[in-house]
């Protein structure tokens, strides 16, 4: 019996390190992305453009070991999975998430680790800052996001904002906080209204918004959320302009809002149909291959793995985590899909150009909001 | 403040459709049914499917009634597939733990629970999907010269691997003239229009639904002979029994009626809120189970009360603590508001507004 027992911890044990087994000699990146949950999308979207990234990088002879871990879109998983790549599958690199939240507790763990870390699309201003050297992001931060929302708000003239805010986000926060600053120094008055994520009754976040009769409302979240609450809000916000954050990049929106007379603006990295004929071109073989139009996060996710191979092949050793940080931090003028990438800058965080979506039955590119100097 | 007050009586009676069927389980057999909140999401699922595939929309009938037949199809669907599903899972989850005791039970409806959330994220995946706009169907030769604003085509293509896509476009912009046989030739020979249906509108028929079908449930209990049975059941499982009352019969029956009227809930409450998800059910059979136990558990009436309560309290408390009290970000901490006057009024009055005090069998 007790021979039995052994034979089988012994083949169990031997099962686990085979699993976690692989090649000594490769480059392995670890990826952690919200594949299901409330912003499922992105996962999907960013996954898409690491594909295409890959295997153009594959085609140039630069192989890498991508791992992906679903997040599941809350943060609490998002440092588990950091936790096991770094740990069961010893990454070189690691690559994600989208919701700022998550990025936060996947930058505590990567930089107690010393792994890299490169955040293709989480814009709240403190997280490279608190998370050192080694954490970076290809994305502008709130700080602009929040003074491109504020600002094109007040060049329609619109004076008097309330702010949705989704409370148990820091992105959500953070971004508000950020349009506050902006939108008060163009002289507008603004006030706050809060609701937390996975809430799904908004009846009464929305009757508090629209006692305040604001001229703009500006949505602070994420799509899930969000469209639900522009779906319930039809009749009472009627004839507001409504102003959202790169949060509400999602193609799942327009089915969320349903059918709307509102008017829906929204700030983002990317828009596939931008004039751009660099970007028109990409945004065509990314249609060919995965059958729909991408949104900014598939931008991201293919500049992400694109920014971390250049820095890689600048490296001596590009297994050594140092160096490799140091690499990606040396990224200067890198030509993205979604814009001019440069690591050199203060926090890691690139400066580059905005985009103004308008929400007509899906996103349509609007204008561009130039960097800023 | 009348507005919080509508908008927490509206929530309110979805809480109290759900209570029912956790008071009645509970006031059988003594098992809190935690799986109850999902016998309502899957029945959410049902009337989303009976309204996104069946097509009753589509039947040739005059203006309003295609919609109201397609909803209410949906709403039988689900309240007869959330019954039948609730009967189901007695037969195989509950029945064999029933003499295991009250925790051995407690635990299989918790583990119940899960599994059916985690069967619905494998059928249908997890992320969110927004309920179908009812659509009224429009004879492309019957359509205006120049079109509105929330005119849409289906249109159905096959891609080269022989996959079938189904997606859905505005006709053209808003304003422009509309080329029949050209939206015909393009394979866009379907069209329709988005309704959305009035807030007001799910309110009323949730209120409605819930002051029509408590006397029923009431009558049920009281008035019919499987009712009497159910009473007897509740009194003394063994002595029943030994009357000759068919146990399993009595108790697969309860499990019905409380799902049945899960199932409603859960679509009106889809319908209400826009959207359908695995984890719909986890939140309100939470909060449905805080107000049967306000109620008082095994009342019906306090299910009723009880839930009506719970969302006036979420409603209106946060409403005071912000307007009156200058609290912001009270709408925030509704929910903790809410449990915390739970734990409040359970120090009060722990056997809830209509439960009995508990007897003691010597």
């Amino acid at each position: 019996m007790h021979a039995l027992k052994s034979a089988l911890i012994a083949l169990l044990l031997l099962m686990l390190t085979a699993c976690s087994g692989g090649q000594k000699d490769e480059f392995r990146v670890g990826v952690i992305l919200p594949m299901t949950g409330q912003t499922a999308t992105y996962g999907e979207e960013s996954w898409n453009g690491i594909q295409m990234a890959l295997d153009e990088l594959k085609a140039e002879g630069f192989d890498c070991v991508l791992t992906l871990r679903d997040d599941k879109s809350l943060k609490t998983d998002a440092g588990n999975q950091a936790k096991y790549l770094i740990e069961n599958e010893g990454v070189h690199a690691l690559l994600g998430s989208v919701q700022s939240s998550n990025t936060e507790q996947i930058a505590l763990v990567a930089k107690e680790a010393g792994v890299p870390l490169i955040t293709p699309a989480s814009t709240n201003d403190t997280l490279t800052k608190n998370g050192g050297p080694l954490v970076s992001r290809i994305c502008f931060d709130d700080k602009f996001q929040g003074a491109v929302l504020a600002n094109f708000a007040a060049d329609q003239g619109w004076k008097r904002a309330v702010a949705v805010v989704d409370k148990a986000q820091v992105y959500s926060t953070g971004l508000a906080g950020n349009i506050k600053t902006a939108f008060a120094g163009r002289g507008g008055s603004f006030r706050e209204e809060y609701y937390v994520t996975q809430d799904t009754d908004f009846a009464n976040t929305i009757q508090n918004v629209a006692n305040e009769k604001p001229d703009v409302i500006f949505l602070c979240g994420y799509y899930a959320e969000g469209g639900l609450m522009i779906r319930q809000a039809k009749e009472r916000w009627a004839g507001i302009p409504l102003v959202a954050g790169d949060g509400f990049d999602s193609p799942k929106l327009g089915e969320l809002v349903g059918e709307t007379n509102a008017q829906i603006f929204l700030s983002s990295h990317f828009a596939g149909d931008a004039p751009d004929p660099k970007v028109q071109a990409w945004a065509k073989r990314y249609k060919e291959r995965f059958g729909k139009m991408p949104g900014a996060m598939a931008g991201l996710g293919y500049d992400v793995l694109k920014v971390l191979a250049d820095a890689a092949k600048r490296c001596k050793d590009r297994k050594d985590r140092a160096e490799l940080g140091r690499a990606i931090a040396a990224t200067a003028d890198y030509p993205g899909i979604t814009g001019r990438i440069s690591l050199t800058t203060p926090d890691r965080t690139p400066i580059k150009d905005a985009v103004i979506m308008k929400v007509d039955a899906g996103l349509k590119y609007y204008a561009t909001v130039p960097a800023r100097n | 403040m009348l507005d919080y007050l509508l908008n927490g009586l509206g929530l309110g009676a979805i809480f109290a459709f759900i209570a029912l069927g956790y008071t009645m389980v509970y006031g059988i057999i003594k098992l809190i049914n935690f799986a109850h909140g999902e016998f309502f999401m899957v029945g959410g699922f049902l009337g989303f499917f009976a309204l996104r595939d069946l097509g009753i929309e589509r039947l040739p009938l005059p203006a309003p009634l295609p919609i109201l037949l397609a909803y209410f199809c949906a709403l039988t669907v689900a309240a007869l597939g959330s019954g039948l599903l609730a009967v189901v899972t007695e037969r195989i989850a509950y029945r064999p733990v029933r003499r295991a005791g009250r925790i051995a039970a407690l635990i299989t409806a918790v583990c119940v629970s899960l599994i059916l959330q985690n069967l619905a994220i494998k059928a249908w995946g997890a992320d969110p999907k927004a309920y179908p706009d009812p659509k009224v169907w429009v004879d492309v030769d019957d359509l205006p010269a120049r079109a509105e604003s929330n005119l849409y085509a289906r249109r159905v293509a096959t891609t080269s691997t022989g996959e079938r896509v189904e997606s859905e476009e505005r006709v053209v912009v808003e304003g422009e003239a509309i080329d029949r046989l050209r939206l015909k030739s393009e394979g866009r020979g379907e069209v329709y229009r988005k309704v959305t249906i009035p807030r007001e509108t799910t309110r009323g028929f949730v209120i409605l639904a819930l002051v029509l079908w408590t006397p029923v449930l009431w009558f049920l209990v009281m008035r019919t002979r499987m009712g009497k049975a159910m009473r007897a059941v509740s009194e003394d499982l063994d002595a029943a029994r030994l009357m000759g009352i068919p146990i399993d019969r009595v108790v697969a029956y309860t499990f019905f009626l409380g799902a049945f009227v899960a199932g409603v809930g859960g679509v009106a409450y889809c319908v209400t809120y826009g959207k359908i998800e695995p984890f719909t059910g986890f939140v309100p059979g939470l909060k449905a189970f805080i107000a049967a136990v306000i109620g008082g558990i095994g009342s019906i009436p306090g299910a009723l009360v009880g839930g009506l309560l719970l969302g006036i309290a979420e409603s209106v408390v946060p409403y005071m603590l912000r307007d009156w009290a200058g609290w912001r970000a009270a709408f925030a901490w509704k929910d903790a508001i809410a449990f915390a006057l739970l734990i409040l009024f359970l120090l009060v009055r722990p056997t809830g507004l209509f439960g009995r005090p508990l007897r003691v069998k010597v």
